[in-house]
């Protein structure tokens, strides 16, 4: 009888690469390029070495950056994401030292997108006025506000509320008051500090502290709570990816933690690409399958 | 470990960043593209809005430009300036609408927050007359 052998942890690192490359490909490239793209991308973790081929992520980094380059304006953030550690795993070139060179190219990217998101909410004078207005109108915390009856009316009320003032014409001065409990502002501005406390933490974390518990409890959590709040889903396995990468440096179990996040967000994922404007969506709307929302 | 090997994807990454945050502080550029991590620190481009008003006609309610309606080149566009809130944008956009001898004005507009008040305004960012 044959046993099932756990992958190696690089092997295992690679392959969740390769899966989020594949839909990444797919979502930023019009049909029928997305998918010829994603198709060598999802072979490679099958064949003997090719995945730890640094030519074959030169390739796939040279691809992630057509669009870079083309459309800088529309691209999400996770295609540049995807693209650095892409070149990462090509520089880690196939010898001995591969995978702390991945592991340390991972933590630093990882460091480097949260100080950025810290740096970015800092300097935005309009940060904590969006973070009130996500919590007021349900964009995020609804499965924490949206609990009770009358919270979850407020929210649909104060969606529509918003939609129908910001369809209207614009003048100078007009106001759309929404339905806010008194010390909201409090709230609102608690939450704000408080994605910044954990966004810098985790960035020093990853900086200092990669390889303790602590460190992968808290991203842990944060990319936990980050799916319970926001569809994100591809930007979130991105960030899990590099969650495992970061994990698979040295024999642990906290790598299992991010494959599991990782086994819920790429097919939810995928089934989002299936429906909205992607190659994925537009071959399976041609065939049939599926109708695009 | 060859320094090539250790921080050039760093390096790169701060320097994608960095030109991004000069695009947000002196072009318009939104804070969630072009690689600078920005997003959640403000509204998403997508809320952003492009009004056409005939400033010979003031009493004349002004027309919303939009991503999906119109022209593909006037689509492309109006994407790019809900993206990029500048009047260099804006006289792109100009330039694809329909010919008209009389004088016309192009706006864009971000919706605002106060938590305190709770109560939900928009701004005029940028506007350009043509």
């Amino acid at each position: 009888m044959m046993r099932w052998t756990a992958p190696t942890p690089h092997r295992l690192a690679a392959t969740a690469a390769l899966l989020v490359q594949a839909l990444i490909f797919v979502e930023n490239f019009p049909f029928p390029w997305g998918l010829l793209l994603a198709a060598p991308a999802l072979v490679l973790p099958w064949t003997a070495s090719a995945w730890q081929a640094p030519i074959a992520w030169g390739l796939l980094a040279l691809a992630d950056v057509v669009p870079l380059l083309t459309r800088p304006l529309f691209v999400p953030n996770h295609l540049f994401l995807m693209t650095y550690v892409a070149l990462a795993l090509c520089l880690a070139g196939a010898g001995e030292g591969r995978g702390r060179l991945i592991a340390a190219n991972a933590r630093w990217i990882l460091a480097g997108v949260m100080a950025l998101a810290v740096l970015q909410k800092l300097l935005s004078v309009d940060y904590s006025g969006f973070v009130g207005f996500m919590i007021a109108t349900g964009g995020f915390a609804e499965p924490v506000l949206g609990r009770g009856a009358a919270a979850a009316g407020a929210l649909t009320d104060n969606a529509a509320l918003a939609a129908h003032f910001l369809a209207s014409v614009p003048v100078d001065g007009a106001t759309q008051a929404l339905r806010v409990p008194a010390g909201f502002a409090a709230y609102a501005r608690g939450a704000a500090v408080g994605i910044i406390v954990v966004e810098g933490a985790l960035a020093a974390l990853a900086i200092f502290r990669p390889d303790r518990a602590l460190f992968h409890i808290v991203y842990g959590g944060f990319l936990i709570v980050l799916g319970l709040v926001r569809s994100e889903l591809l930007f979130l396995s991105a960030l899990a990816m590099l969650g495992l990468l970061i994990a698979c440096a040295r024999p642990s179990r906290w790598r299992w933690l991010y494959v599991v996040i990782l086994l819920v967000a790429l097919p939810a994922a995928a089934a989002r690409l299936a429906r909205s404007p992607s190659s994925l969506s537009d071959a399976l709307d041609r065939a049939g399958l599926v109708q695009k929302s | 470990m060859p320094v090539a090997q250790r921080w050039l994807v760093p390096l790169l990454l701060v320097a994608v960043a960095s030109v991004q945050l000069a695009r947000v502080s002196f072009g318009g550029q939104s804070r969630w593209r072009g690689g600078g991590f920005g997003m959640y620190s403000e509204f998403h481009p997508s809320k952003n809005q492009i009004w056409l008003r005939a400033l010979a006609r003031p009493d004349a309610p002004p027309g919303r430009l939009s991503e999906t309606e119109g022209p593909p080149a006037t689509r492309r566009a109006v994407a790019r300036c809900l993206r990029l809130r500048s009047p260099a944008c804006l006289g792109e956009l100009a330039a694809t609408l329909p010919r008209d001898p009389a004088p016309r004005r192009l706006e864009i507009w971000q919706p605002l927050f106060d938590p305190r008040a709770g109560t939900l305004s928009r701004r005029r960012v940028t506007a350009l007359d043509f």
